[in-house]
């Protein structure tokens, strides 16, 4: 499960894809950021019922405040993977 | 599984911690990333494009090319009729030789002229210095008065004469027209032989540049106008991509930066590019102040305005596109700046001279 970090680089230029800001969705292209949120939405949900699952639903209260960062830094974090430039 | 609450408060705190730092890491990574490498996905595949137009008006008789057909800069593109161009040619050399023949009557005018000039002088020359011999003579009555009036007028009317040659001789000059050793007579056949040959030699229009014939949708037998053009030719030599960024993005952008080009068109393919340069404007539309000099005195007008929403300008950046490839005028494309990257010049020169290449189309005895 844990990942050494002397093996993040490699694993990150593996997943990285070309740096597009464009994401094809059956032809239609949609920019990166639009992806991002999708992706950050529902990690969002995913963690939450995660958290509730093993008891620390607690975590995200206050919801108005703990659930936007949590938004921010999977939305984040999926861009700067896939769609940062370097 | 959590039985001590107060180990499992800790817990608690510091997953939100790390929630809400991971966070402000990551939003300002992001922004700190965008801020570095400026992008925009509001970019198009251009190029320069011809409008091929022929400089004379003719019926055209035969096409060399086909729509969408590669060509090589000096190929010939097609050809119109140019036998009424080659008859004024001819007439104009008929005329440029009857000019020749026009300018050696008038050459042997001016010497006929002279000829008569000298003759006269030497007339008047022998008139004046009978008078000048006779009129001493008159005080010893050794010739009579009216000798000597004879011979005075005599001496007037020859140098009447004289004058009457020498004006014969300057008409005959400027009937000439030389000036500077240059006979402008014939200048003028010549030149007009020239622009007929230029006009026989127009009726083959050959290819300014390396490119593709793009709408050509005509035949052999159309009448092509002067000056209007037929078809275009999409300029191969340079491709570039105007993307547009927003006005915020522009002052880390300068000319000489890379850029990074994702064509739609090729997925998965990153095409490397130069910034050439940066409008200085763009058309402004949606503004809340018209200025109309001339108009209503040369005051602005600003009407009210309820747009609390702004957004950035943008403006057309140039990224010259390296290397050969498939590109298409008009193509979607995004770009990402690597404003780290230093400004090269050389690259950015060599790139522009391709695109500053004069042409000009043959042309007889050049």
């Amino acid at each position: 499960m844990n990942i050494g970090a002397a093996k993040l680089p490699a694993v990150l230029a593996l997943i990285k894809s070309s740096g597009d800001p464009l994401v094809d969705v059956a032809g239609a292209y949609f920019p990166a950021w639009l992806a991002c949120m999708i992706a950050g939405a529902l990690g969002t949900w995913l963690l939450g019922e995660f958290l509730s699952r093993v008891g620390l639903a607690a975590v995200l209260r206050p919801s108005a405040i703990m659930y936007p960062c949590l938004f921010a830094a999977l939305t984040g974090g999926v861009w700067l993977v896939f769609f940062s430039a370097r | 599984m959590n039985s001590d609450p107060k180990k499992n408060s800790f817990r608690v705190w510091v997953l939100r911690l790390v929630i809400i730092g991971t966070a402000a890491v990551v939003v300002f990574a992001v922004w700190q990333n965008l801020q570095i490498f400026p992008r925009t996905e509001d970019a198009e595949v251009r190029a320069n494009v011809v409008g091929v137009a022929p400089q004379v008006g003719g019926s055209i008789t035969r096409i060399h090319v086909t729509d969408n057909q590669a060509v090589k800069r000096g190929d010939l593109l097609f050809e119109l009729d140019a036998r009424p161009y080659e008859a004024s040619a001819v007439q104009a050399k008929a005329h440029l030789e009857l000019i020749g023949l026009d300018v050696k009557a008038l050459r042997d005018e001016i010497a006929a002229a002279e000829a008569i000039l000298r003759e006269r002088r030497a007339k008047a020359d022998y008139a004046d210095s009978h008078y000048q011999r006779l009129k001493p003579l008159l005080a010893g009555n050794f010739t009579s008065p009216d000798r000597v009036q004879r011979a005075q007028t005599d001496a007037e009317s020859a140098r009447a004469l004289v004058r009457e040659a020498e004006a014969a001789v300057e008409r005959a000059r400027n009937k000439l027209g030389e000036f500077d050793g240059r006979n402008t007579r014939v200048e003028q056949a010549a030149a007009a032989l020239r622009d007929s040959e230029l006009k026989v030699s127009y009726c083959k229009i050959y290819a300014p540049c390396d490119g593709y014939v793009t709408n050509l949708q005509i035949a052999p037998g159309t009448y092509a106008s002067a000056g209007e053009q037929i078809f275009s030719l999409v300029d191969s030599s340079v491709w570039f991509v105007l993307a547009n960024f927003r006005e915020t993005d522009l002052r880390r952008i300068q000319p000489g930066q890379s850029a990074r080009v994702y064509l739609m068109a090729q997925r998965g393919k990153v095409v490397s590019g130069i910034v050439q340069g940066i409008p200085k404007a763009v058309y402004p539309l949606g503004t809340a102040s018209k200025a109309t000099p001339g108009g209503e005195g040369v005051f602005s007008q600003v009407k009210p305005t309820f747009d609390f929403v702004q957004l950035a300008q943008r403006f057309p950046v140039r990224i010259l596109l390296e290397g050969e490839g498939d590109f298409r005028m008009g193509g979607r494309a995004a770009v990402i700046v690597d404003t780290r990257s230093v400004s090269d010049a050389g690259r950015l020169e060599k790139l522009q001279s391709l695109e500053q290449r004069g042409f000009t189309p043959p042309a007889p005895n050049d």
